[in-house]
């Protein structure tokens, strides 16, 4: 190797490549399937899977984690394949939110960093489940043009069959991947194309995860325990910052569980696979800043109220 | 634009870059060795879309960009020499001990049995057992060898200390166990211990600490963090 860096920034380089290396993977699962899908499964498939009734398609949605076991970095690109496929934008934001824990992975390591706690579980999974839906259900008022970026509404614009330009001829905008016989090469391109739009925002958000973990202390939040409603908001930020894949994020905070009190360890568990900092850019790559405003809002909100109700219960 | 160079340029310094981490074992620094195969199956899958891909061309400025940015990634990953994260980091980023300690004890009573020789316990092992049992009189005198960084101040004491991780090296927390005297080295420096557990006294507080007979300096780890591996065993008080 050709240099050895000053420990401050090899301190940064380790935390910042590590986040890179665990969640990269991940990525390459979610572009992998999100390629098969585009293959493989038809819109009009989802439209016969999908129920009517919104309810329920918002059910199936926070479910659907269940077939992608695998943390937000992964269901990204699968989400973003999801809207191409014509499914409705608040749909796939819920799979979006929920499938980073409704997931059998996620369900078996808290188990394990919880094992003599099954209401943990329980009320992860409940309060998971309620707070996807209902930020859903929220995002489902607007219509996609409100809650879409522009560059990505132009991607899902060749999906739409009203889109017009003839498929022998290249679009003008060259955002199409017009579909042809399934062909191997074929599928790795596109698994490349997704690979390397995703990667490049989780760049940008591992490098802010980093910094931010590098100049804020971990031990800052542990001022705000005194106060049940500032613990769990000041559980929240953590989350938020530490941006930990939700793969094993129940271990980090069986490690503050002495510390904290447990409606605060579940408003980490509950809000930060949803919402962190990789996950907030790498959402910049379907939705519009004022949507993902919104999702945050709103699910940091009804996080905030059930882990507070739950407070008040016990 | 017809730069798809880039794209095919950024996926092989990504690939190499994986390649180097796994055979230099630089992975041991940034991973849990839970999920080493993720980034064996990352390497693969990045080399198969490299070989057998189709060409395609880099759609816009955005995407150059993307595709630029990976490949500035890869490159300085490939050019950089990694070493463990220092005390400096531990200092920066205030991981608690007892933070550590938790983790630790809820996990040692399920999974971990200790060893009846006190010598093949690591900190690990000793960190736990005193969260369980603080009480330095009932380690007094016990033999003691283990191997970490050094910490020349550690809520009030020297230390000998170790990076522990559940995922990557984000999460990593440090344990420690405290010196009776300060040693006269710099922070960081990889030591192997031996000594015998005493009472000290830190900040006014009863606590246990290590009477240092001797030392050596060593090699860093090629694993330098503690990572848990669930054993079935059962613990056993007895054996402290």
């Amino acid at each position: 190797m050709i240099f050895q860096l000053p420990t401050a920034l090899n301190n940064f380089f380790i935390i910042f490549y590590s986040i890179i290396v665990e969640g990269m993977p991940f990525i390459l699962i979610g572009s992998l399937l999100s390629g098969i899908m585009e293959y493989f499964v038809s819109p009009e498939s989802f439209d016969k899977f999908m129920p009517k009734k919104k309810v329920s398609k918002l059910t199936v949605a926070a479910m659907l984690g269940n077939l992608m076991p695998v943390c937000e970095c992964g269901n990204i690109p699968f989400a973003r394949r999801l809207i191409k496929k014509r499914v409705e934008p608040y749909i796939a934001l819920t799979f979006l939110l929920a499938a980073p824990v409704l997931n059998p992975i996620v369900i078996a390591s808290t188990v394990a960093a919880f094992p003599n706690d099954p209401t943990i579980l329980f009320l992860r999974l409940s309060f998971t489940f309620l707070v996807a839906t209902g930020t859903g259900f929220m995002i489902s008022k607007l219509t996609s043009k409100q809650v879409l970026s522009s560059h990505f509404a132009e991607q899902e614009a060749c999906n739409n069959p009203l889109h017009s330009h003839s498929h022998n001829q290249s679009c003008e905008s060259g955002h199409c991947a017009h579909k042809k016989k399934v062909s191997w090469p074929r599928l790795l391109s596109l698994v490349r194309t997704e690979f390397f739009e995703m990667t490049g925002i989780f760049l940008f958000g591992a490098t802010i995860a980093a910094s931010i973990q590098m100049f804020i202390p971990k031990s800052f939040v542990f001022g705000f325990n005194q106060f049940e409603w500032l613990a769990i908001l000041a559980m929240m930020l953590l989350a938020f910052i530490v941006s930990i894949c939700s793969n094993v994020d129940a271990f980090f905070a069986l490690a503050y569980s002495q510390v904290f009190p447990m409606s605060s360890i579940l408003a980490f568990l509950v809000f930060g696979p949803m919402i962190d900092i990789k996950a907030v850019l790498m959402m910049r790559t379907i939705f519009n800043w004022k949507t993902i405003l919104l999702i945050a809002l709103y699910a940091g909100v009804f996080t905030f109220l059930l882990c507070y109700a739950y407070f008040l219960w016990i | 634009m017809k730069n798809n160079w880039i794209n095919r340029f950024a996926l092989l310094l990504a690939t190499i870059f994986l390649g180097k981490l796994i055979f230099s074992s630089e992975i041991n620094l940034l991973i849990h060795p839970r999920y080493f195969w993720l980034v064996y199956f990352a390497c693969g899958t990045l080399f198969l879309t490299l070989v057998f891909g189709e060409n395609s061309q880099v759609k816009s400025r955005r995407d150059l960009y993307l595709s630029s940015l990976l490949a500035l990634f890869a490159l300085f990953g490939l050019l950089v020499d990694f070493k463990p994260l220092s005390s400096q980091a531990a200092g920066e980023r205030s991981d608690f001990v007892e933070t550590g300690l938790n983790v630790d004890i809820s996990r040692m009573k399920r999974f971990s049995s200790f060893s009846a020789n006190t010598l093949e316990r690591d900190i690990k092992d000793w960190v736990s057992i005193f969260a369980m049992n603080p009480e330095p009189q009932k380690y007094e005198n016990m033999k003691i060898r283990v191997q970490g960084f050094y910490l020349p101040n550690s809520k009030g004491a020297a230390a000998i200390a170790r990076y522990t991780l559940n995922c990557c090296a984000a999460d990593a927390q440090i344990i420690s166990i405290s010196l009776k005297e300060k040693l006269n080295l710099p922070a960081d420096t990889w030591l192997e211990i031996e000594g015998v557990l005493t009472e000290i006294e830190i900040n006014g507080e009863r606590s246990i600490g290590i009477s240092v007979t001797d030392f050596q300096e060593i090699e860093p780890l090629s694993n330098p963090y503690i990572t848990y591996v669930q054993k079935t065993e059962s613990f056993d008080l007895k054996t402290v």
